[in-house]
């Protein structure tokens, strides 16, 4: 199965930075940039039907839709029952309250802290 | 006339009778002669001369007091969440500084991204900058509060 990434955040340099490295690690995967939570929501209902697996990077801190409101529309549209979407939360708080919501929700795969190392994309995406 | 609320003064009486120096909870309503009421320590101290004995009895007006321990107390919440928030939002930037330089490391070699990366680096830290200043200013505005 074809895999696909999905980056969710607010912060055009983190973007480019986790794509280049992805790029690095991973190529030719196919990137998809979202630079707000509704933009991830609707790529997300997006590629629900795409036969391809799908790793979603999401950020817990973003103006309008914040992460927790992105999972919040997966679970009411039901994309979490996909067996092919894998959501990892990111942030760059260290706050572990956000550690304990984060596992709240059955179908988060992980949570990550910034910067992403190399180490942090492999595992969650794993090297081609 | 009454000196102090019912309730409390049986507990001081007590604490008179059984010679108690130090009250463990010594902090009592005290009313003064215009009927407005005070918060008191009190401290009292058994005197014997050859004819009489007596107690001095010493109230110290503590209302002053409580009210700086409440205003700080009110001042160290205001900085738990200034503190709160910069760490959250002092880690951005500096979560960005940090991914620019394994960037750098990942590709110390091409020297157009290094430029590139440079020239973010320098944005990112411009923005770290920015909000410690803006910690610095809050955390001395509560002080003048």
């Amino acid at each position: 199965m074809k895999k696909q990434v999905c980056i969710i955040d607010d912060d055009p340099i983190y973007r480019m930075i986790a794509s280049k490295i992805i790029n690095i690690i991973a190529p030719p995967l196919t990137i998809h940039q979202c630079k707000n939570g509704e933009e991830g929501l609707a790529k997300l209902e997006d590629l629900k039907n795409s036969n391809h697996e799908t790793v979603a990077f999401l950020d817990i801190n973003m103006p309008g839709l914040n992460g927790w409101d992105v999972l919040d529309g997966i679970s009411q549209n039901d994309f979490h029952t996909l067996s092919k979407l894998q959501i990892y939360m990111v942030s760059s708080s260290t706050d572990e309250r956000d550690l304990l919501k984060s596992k709240q929700y059955s179908f988060v795969k992980g949570f990550l802290y910034k910067p992403l190392s190399k180490e942090d994309l492999i595992s969650a995406i794993g090297s081609e | 006339m009454q000196l102090h609320p019912k309730e409390e003064e049986q507990l001081i009486v007590n604490k008179f009778t059984s010679k108690e120096e130090h009250f463990s909870a010594n902090q009592f309503s005290h009313f003064l002669s215009d009927g407005k009421e005070i918060k008191v320590e009190i401290y009292f101290k058994e005197i014997k001369s050859n004819s009489n004995s007596g107690v001095i009895v010493q109230s110290n007006d503590i209302s002053e007091v409580l009210k700086y321990i409440q205003t700080i107390e009110i001042q160290n919440e205001k900085l738990r969440s200034i503190a709160w928030t910069q760490s959250h939002e002092v880690r951005a930037p500096l979560s960005r500084i940090l991914g620019i330089i394994n960037m750098i490391e990942l590709q110390p070699d091409d020297r157009d991204e290094v430029l590139f990366w440079l020239k973010q680096l320098r944005v990112s830290s411009n923005e770290l900058d920015d909000m410690i200043k803006k910690t610095v200013h809050e955390t001395l505005q509560i002080k003048q509060q």
